[in-house]
């Protein structure tokens, strides 16, 4: 028992204890679908190989990379935009009173009205749709950012300012770094909702990219090419975590030891 | 160099509660002067008023420079706490407040200085890394590193243990004789301030002001263990035993 506990935590510790779990549901899912025999639930198997087709005859990578280029937009706007708006709310009393009651309507306008309202405004256009997500995801962003504007360190800014720092490095260097934990976490449930909310759009008004694609198979009810679709996204977003953000969040966590 | 005078006719909290009145001195260049009173005299307020991070005052705090009036002079604050960045590395530290043109021509003599005040070799770790002593020495440095005319300590070497503050006291004069700004250094301990100052300024309990203007005339660098800083300290006490309660009446 004490030998299965102790690889239990040697696993824990590993490289293993992401994949793990993952592997786990795998596995399950496999057995459900061989146990249940339902037209509703495919195999894994069958999900990635399904998966390999649309990848070689290049149809998935198109839509991806139409999905991946909406996200990244939106994100990157969203972003800039709510840290800003953020800033502002958290570090003037003026502006926070001012803009309070309209990040409030904002944050709960479903993402479905947004969506209608753009598209009817601005057309069934690129530009629309990208307007759409991103009014979506500002006012989170904004709201996380308040509370970071909020926390800062008030001792080090009077660092800054008898020492005379430039705007620009107290900005930089006195200021953004305790925002960090504040913009990893609005980067991360960020790229999460922009992803659901640009699916959307490209259902209702896009001739291509992964949404679109699912509304097709919503059509011919092929659950496997929805799952298909879902996994590739999924992939992406582990890629993105462990290759982009794990390592930039690592790097500037190096003084917290 | 440049001549500091500090006239605060009227300062008032936020809470209407009145800190500082009718309080004025003026500091020689290059003189070293020490602030002592009981806590809760509005010390802290003093000083921030006098580095210009609150401007919320009736009076004037003015710099000369010679006969000339002088916009404020370089100044250098070392704060309670150490209040070093804990993301950037000793050496960005002190390279933060140096003047861009300045940090070109001293990328050499930073390792050098490093060693002088004893961080041989530190300059690569986080604040985190560090002692607390040793995080000291590094805003010790980073207030002299800018080589300022007016020098703001507010406690510095509080919620230290005595050998290590002792040793950051002796550091302090070292730095002070060479390049020679002002220097106010606030504390509570009579004894501290025996040991390191030319001149010590009592203030009284709320609302503040000078209650005795005492010259130091003993040579440097001293420590708090020197038999005539003892001496000084009990000869002090014994002519004015309410001294650091704020009220001065002569036994």
């Amino acid at each position: 028992m004490q030998t299965v506990l102790k690889f239990g935590s040697n696993l824990a510790q590993g490289r293993w204890a992401r994949v793990l779990p993952v592997v786990l549901l795998l596995c399950a899912w496999q057995l459900l679908s061989l146990v249940l025999q339902s037209k509703t639930l495919p195999a894994p198997s069958a999900v990635l190989s399904t998966l390999w087709q649309e990848l070689s005859d290049g149809e998935l990578l198109f839509h991806l990379g139409m999905t991946l280029t909406r996200v990244a937009i939106s994100f990157a706007a969203a972003m800039l935009i709510g840290v800003a708006l953020g800033i502002l709310m958290g570090s003037s009393n003026t502006w926070d009173r001012l803009l309070d009651a309209l990040l409030i309507l904002a944050l709960n306008i479903p993402a479905l009205v947004t969506i209608i309202l753009c598209y009817i405004w601005f057309g069934l256009t690129e530009t629309a749709a990208v307007i759409a997500v991103t009014v979506n995801k500002i006012p989170m962003v904004a709201i996380s950012l308040r509370e970071g504007a909020r926390a800062v360190d008030k001792k080090l800014l009077q660092v800054a300012q008898v020492y005379r720092l430039s705007r620009r490095d107290t900005f930089f260097k006195v200021y953004l770094p305790q925002l960090m934990p504040y913009l990893f976490g609005s980067a991360r449930n960020g790229l999460s909702i922009i992803w659901k909310i640009v699916l959307v759009v490209e259902l209702l008004g896009r001739s291509n990219g992964v949404g679109f694609q699912i509304g097709n198979y919503f059509h011919f009810f092929d659950i496997t090419g929805i799952l298909a679709y879902s996994l590739a996204f999924a992939l992406v977003v582990f890629c993105f975590e462990a290759v982009l953000l794990r390592p930039l969040e690592n790097h500037l966590n190096r003084w917290r030891t | 160099m440049t001549v500091l005078t500090v006239d605060v006719r009227n300062k008032t909290y936020a809470n209407d509660c009145c800190a500082i009145k009718a309080l004025a001195f003026t500091a020689q260049p290059g003189e070293f002067v020490a602030i002592v009173g009981p806590s809760g005299a509005g010390k802290s307020t003093l000083l921030n008023l006098i580095a210009g991070l609150d401007r919320d005052m009736q009076g004037s705090i003015a710099f000369h420079r010679g006969e000339q009036a002088q916009s404020a002079p370089r100044t250098s604050f070392m704060f309670q706490e150490p209040r070093l960045m804990p993301w950037l590395t000793v050496q960005q530290n002190l390279e933060l407040v140096q003047k861009a043109q300045a940090r070109k021509h001293l990328v050499v003599a930073l390792a050098d200085q490093l060693a002088q005040v004893g961080l041989a070799g530190c300059a690569d770790l986080f604040p985190g890394q560090l002692s607390g002593g040793m995080q000291r020495r590094v805003a010790l440095l980073r207030a002299f590193i800018i080589e300022p005319d007016l020098l703001l300590m507010d406690e510095p070497f509080q919620s230290l243990d005595a050998p290590t503050a002792d040793q950051l006291r002796v550091l302090l004069q070292e730095l002070w004789q060479r390049t020679r700004p002002t220097v106010l250094f606030v504390t509570h301990s009579l004894r501290e301030a025996i040991s390191v100052a030319d001149r010590i300024l009592f203030l009284s309990g709320q609302p503040s002001r000078v209650i005795l203007d005492l010259p130091i005339d003993l040579p440097h660098p001293r420590t708090i263990e020197d038999e005539s800083v003892q001496r000084l300290h009990e000869s002090v006490l014994g002519r004015h035993p309410q001294l650091l309660a704020g009220q001065i009446t002569p036994a």
